[in-house]
C-alpha cells in the first residue's frame, strides 16, 4: 500500500473555479474523493467550511466521469432524487428540478428515460443533479472524459457559464491540460511520485474568461505549465496540447485502494 | 462446514427428533451402508444408464429437428408452434401417456428422458442456427463453400454455443425427468432408492440418497458442462453476460 | 392407442362440464400461488442477504448452489415424511423447487450493481436502508425478474410432479386419473390444458413485464444486435 497523498495542504477559495491537472498517479481523483468524503484520509485532515468531512453528503456534490444516472427513473426523477432524500417539499422540489434542467438546457427531456439519451445529454442531467442538491461546493471527477470532441467543446463553454451565473465553487479534475487552462479561474498543476502541488496559478488573472482552446494564449499557457512539470523530472505524458492521446488515469500506484495521506490547511469557503 | 458441524451439534442436543432431521453422523452411516451394500452405486449406474442413452438419443434427434426447424420454412410453420407448446410441459407430465402406451417399462422411462430434454435441445439447436451472423455465411460462400460443407464448417460451429447451452438445459431437464420417472414407479435406479427409503421411513437414508443426487448432479455439470462452455467460450470469443 | 383431435376435445368437453377440470385447476393454482409467493418472498430476502454478507455467503452459499442442483421432486419424499400426505407437503415442494433459483438470481443481481449508482447515492445523502430500497433493489431488478421469471418456471414443473406422484386434487392427480382408467384422450386433453396454463402464464405475467424492464434499465439495445 502507497501513500497517493502526502504533505500536501491545500486551500480552495468561495468561487472558486478550481482545476486540478495532472498525470496518472499524481492523487487528484484521490483528492477529489476526499473531499467528497468517498475516501478518508489516513493523517490528516479534510475541512469544508470549517467542518470536518465525515463520509458523502448533498453539501459536496459529485459528478462523475459515468453519469451514473438511475436507469429506472426519468431524467426529472433523476434530478429529484437528492431532493427527495432532503426531505425538500414537492412545490419546491418542482420547482428546482425545472430550474436546473434549465440551466443545463435539458428541460425538454424531463420526460424522458435514461436509455434515450446521449452521452452529452446524460453529464447534463447528471450536472444539474448535482447542482440541484445547491451544494457549497461541486466537484467533478473528468465529467467529459468520455465524450465525443464535439459533446466535449459544448459541455466545456456549457460550465464556465453555469459557473459564471450560479458563482458556484468548482474543483475540477482532468487529465487534460487544454481543458484545464481553458475552465479553471485556478490551475493547480500536480505532479506524481511523489504527489506534490507543480505550479498553482492564477489563471484568470491572466486570462479572463471567455477563453477558448484554440486561442493561442490557452495553448500557449497549457504548454507552459506542462513543459514545467516536464523540467521537475516528470515522464508521464498529460495531455498539453488537448488532443485526446493521453494514456488513462490509473487510479493509485500500486493498484489497490491506497489511502490518502493528505495533511490539509482545509477548505476554507 | 462449520454448518455441518453446527449441525451435528444441534442433533446431539437432541433440539429435534431423530427421525425428523437426522445428524450428519447418521446420513454419513447409512450413505456408507449403502456404498457397502451395493444399493447406492447400483441405483447410480441404473440411472446413469437410462439417463445416457436417453440424452443422447436426445441430442441426436435434437440437434436434427432444430436443424430443419431453421432451414425449412414450412417446417416451422407446420409444427413450431406444436413443438414450442410441448417444450412448456413440464416432462413429468409425459409419464402417465408413456405409461398408457409402454406400461411400467423401461421404454417408458426412456421416453419421458427423451421427451423432456428433446424438445429444449431442438429449441436452442434452431435459435442458434437462425441467429448465426448472416455476414458468416456470406463470407463463406465468397470463399466458395456451399451445400452441406457451408452447413458443417461454417453454420454448426458458429451456431455451437448456443446448442451447447441448450444441451446443458436438456441435460438438466433429462435428469429432473429421469427422477420423477423412478420415483413414480419403482423399477431400480435413486429415485427408487428415495421411494423405498421413504416407504420405510428411513429419514437417514433418504437425505443419504439426496446428497448422493447432488453430487452426481454437481460433478456432470462442473465437470462436463461447465468445463466444455468455458472451453467454447475462450475460442468463440462469444461474451456471457 | 393415439385418439385423434377430435376425441380430446371431446374429452375435454366432457371434463369442463363435469365441472372437474376447474376443481382441478383451481386446486393447482392455489397452491402454484401460495408456494411461489413464498418463495419469491423468501428467495429474494435470502438473495439480499447472502450479498450484503460475505460471511452468510461462506456458510451458507455452497449449500444453495448444491440444493439447487437437485431435481425439485426428489424433495418429495422428504416432504411426505415430514408433512405426511398433505398439503403442506405438495406446498413444501413448490417452494423448495423455486426458491434457490429465485435466491441466486438475486444474489447475484444485487453483487452485481454497478459501484457507480451506489456512489452518486451516496454522494447525494442516501443512507442504508433507503440506499437498499431507493437504490440497489431498483438497480438490481432485471436481474431479480430473470430470477423470478425461472423460479415460475420450476414451481409449475415442481408442481406438476408433486402431484402426478403423490397427493390428490389438481391436474396432476387428474393425468393419473387419466391413466388409471387407460383414458388416453383425457390424458391428452388434461396435458392441453396444462400447455395452454403454463405457457399462457409466462408469456402474461412475465413477457410483457421483463421486455420493459429490460428496456427500461438500458438493456434493450445491448440485445438488438
Amino acid at each position: 500500500m502507497t501513500a497517493a497523498l502526502q504533505d500536501m495542504s491545500l486551500s480552495i477559495e468561495d468561487r472558486e473555479f478550481v482545476c486540478l491537472v495532472g498525470p496518472s498517479g499524481c492523487g487528484k481523483t484521490t483528492l477529489l474523493n476526499l473531499v467528497a468524503g468517498l475516501e478518508k484520509p489516513d493523517r490528516g485532515e479534510v475541512l469544508v467550511d470549517g467542518t470536518r468531512v465525515r463520509g458523502p453528503g448533498p453539501d459536496r456534490g459529485v459528478m462523475f466521469q459515468d453519469a451514473a444516472l438511475f436507469p429506472w427513473l426519468s431524467v426529472a426523477e433523476n434530478v429529484a432524487f437528492g431532493l427527495k432524500e432532503l426531505r425538500v417539499p414537492r412545490a419546491e422540489r418542482e420547482a428546482r428540478v425545472r430550474k436546473y434542467l434549465s440551466l443545463v438546457n435539458m428541460q425538454n427531456f424531463a420526460k424522458a428515460w435514461v436509455h434515450e439519451l446521449s452521452g452529452g445529454m446524460r453529464q447534463r442531467v447528471a450536472l444539474a443533479r448535482a447542482l440541484a442538491l445547491e451544494p457549497k461546493i461541486l466537484l467533478m471527477d473528468e465529467p467529459f472524459g468520455a465524450l465525443d470532441p464535439k459533446s466535449r467543446d459544448s459541455l466545456q463553454a456549457e460550465i464556465v457559464d453555469i459557473w459564471v451565473e450560479t458563482h458556484k465553487t468548482i474543483m475540477f479534475v482532468t487529465h487534460d491540460m487544454a481543458e484545464a487552462v481553458r475552465l479553471g479561474s485556478r490551475v493547480i498543476v500536480l505532479r506524481a511520485r511523489p504527489a506534490r502541488v507543480a505550479s498553482d496559478v492564477d489563471v484568470e488573472a491572466l486570462l479572463p474568461q471567455p477563453r477558448h482552446v484554440d486561442q493561442p494564449e490557452v495553448a500557449e499557457l497549457a504548454a507552459r505549465l506542462k513543459a514545467g512539470l516536464d523540467e521537475t523530472g516528470e515522464h508521464e505524458a498529460i495531455d498539453g496540447d488537448g488532443d485526446g492521446d493521453e494514456r488513462p488515469e490509473a487510479e493509485i500506484a500500486g493498484g489497490d485502494r491506497a489511502r490518502g495521506v493528505a495533511h490539509w490547511l482545509g477548505l476554507h469557503l | 462446514m462449520g454448518l455441518v458441524l453446527a449441525w451435528e451439534a444441534a442433533s446431539r442436543l437432541g433440539l429435534w427428533r431423530p427421525w425428523v432431521f437426522p445428524s450428519p453422523l447418521a446420513i454419513a452411516k447409512s450413505f456408507a451402508s449403502g456404498v457397502a451394500d451395493w444399493t447406492i452405486p447400483l441405483g447410480i449406474l441404473t440411472s446413469m444408464r437410462r439417463l445416457l442413452v436417453g440424452y443422447l438419443l436426445s441430442l441426436v434427434g435434437g440437434v436434427a429437428l432444430g436443424l430443419a426447424l431453421a432451414r425449412s420454412r414450412t417446417l416451422r410453420e407446420s409444427i413450431g408452434t406444436v413443438v414450442t407448446g410441448l417444450q412448456a410441459l413440464p416432462s413429468i407430465c409425459w409419464l402417465p401417456m408413456a405409461l398408457l402406451w409402454f406400461g411400467l417399462s423401461e421404454t417408458a422411462i426412456l421416453f419421458v428422458v427423451i421427451a423432456g430434454s428433446l424438445l429444449a435441445i431442438t429449441v436452442a439447436t434452431e435459435a442458434g442456427v437462425r441467429n448465426v451472423p448472416p455476414l458468416y455465411m456470406r463470407a463463406a460462400r465468397t470463399m466458395g463453400a456451399r451445400g452441406s460443407t457451408l452447413y458443417l464448417r461454417v453454420m454448426l460451429p458458429a451456431a455451437l454455443p448456443a446448442i451447447l447451452s441448450g444441451m446443458r438445459l436438456g441435460w438438466t431437464f433429462a435428469w429432473r425427468s429421469l427422477m420423477a420417472g423412478e420415483l413414480l414407479f419403482v423399477s431400480g435406479g435413486l429415485g427408487q432408492l428415495l421411494a423405498t427409503g421413504r416407504e420405510l421411513g428411513d429419514m437417514s437414508r433418504v437425505m443419504a440418497v439426496m446428497v448422493a443426487i447432488v453430487t452426481l448432479g454437481l460433478v456432470t455439470e462442473v465437470l462436463f458442462f461447465q468445463r466444455l462452455e468455458a472451453r467454447v467460450r475462450d475460442v468463440w470469443g462469444t461474451d456471457r453476460s | 392407442m393415439l385418439p385423434g383431435p377430435g376425441g380430446v376435445a371431446q374429452s375435454l368437453a366432457h371434463s369442463l362440464t363435469s365441472g372437474e377440470l376447474l376443481r382441478a385447476i383451481g386446486t393447482s393454482l392455489y397452491r402454484l400461488f401460495v408456494g411461489y409467493a413464498i418463495s419469491g418472498a423468501a428467495g429474494i430476502t435470502l438473495g439480499v442477504m447472502l450479498a450484503r454478507n460475505a460471511w452468510l455467503r461462506a456458510a451458507v452459499g455452497p449449500l444453495v448452489v448444491g440444493l439447487q442442483a437437485l431435481p425439485s421432486i426428489c424433495w418429495l419424499p422428504l416432504a411426505l415424511l415430514w408433512f405426511g400426505l398433505s398439503e403442506k407437503a405438495i406446498l413444501f415442494v413448490v417452494v423448495m423447487g423455486s426458491l434457490l433459483s429465485i435466491t441466486i438470481a438475486t444474489e447475484g443481481a444485487v453483487r452485481a450493481v454497478p459501484t457507480m449508482y451506489i456512489r452518486a447515492a451516496r454522494t447525494m445523502g442516501a443512507r442504508r436502508l433507503r440506499l437498499y430500497t431507493r437504490v440497489i433493489l431498483p438497480a438490481a431488478l432485471p436481474g431479480i425478474v430473470t430470477g423470478l421469471k425461472l423460479g415460475w418456471t420450476f414451481a409449475w414443473r415442481s408442481l406438476m410432479a408433486g402431484e402426478l406422484l403423490y397427493v390428490a386434487g389438481g391436474l396432476g392427480q387428474l393425468l393419473t386419473l387419466g391413466r388409471e382408467l387407460g383414458d388416453m384422450a383425457k390424458v391428452m386433453s388434461v396435458m392441453v390444458v396444462i400447455v395452454v396454463l403454463g405457457l399462457g402464464f409466462e408469456r402474461l405475467l412475465f413477457g410483457s413485464v421483463e421486455k420493459r424492464v429490460r428496456e427500461r434499465w438500458g438493456y434493450a439495445q445491448a440485445e438488438a444486435s
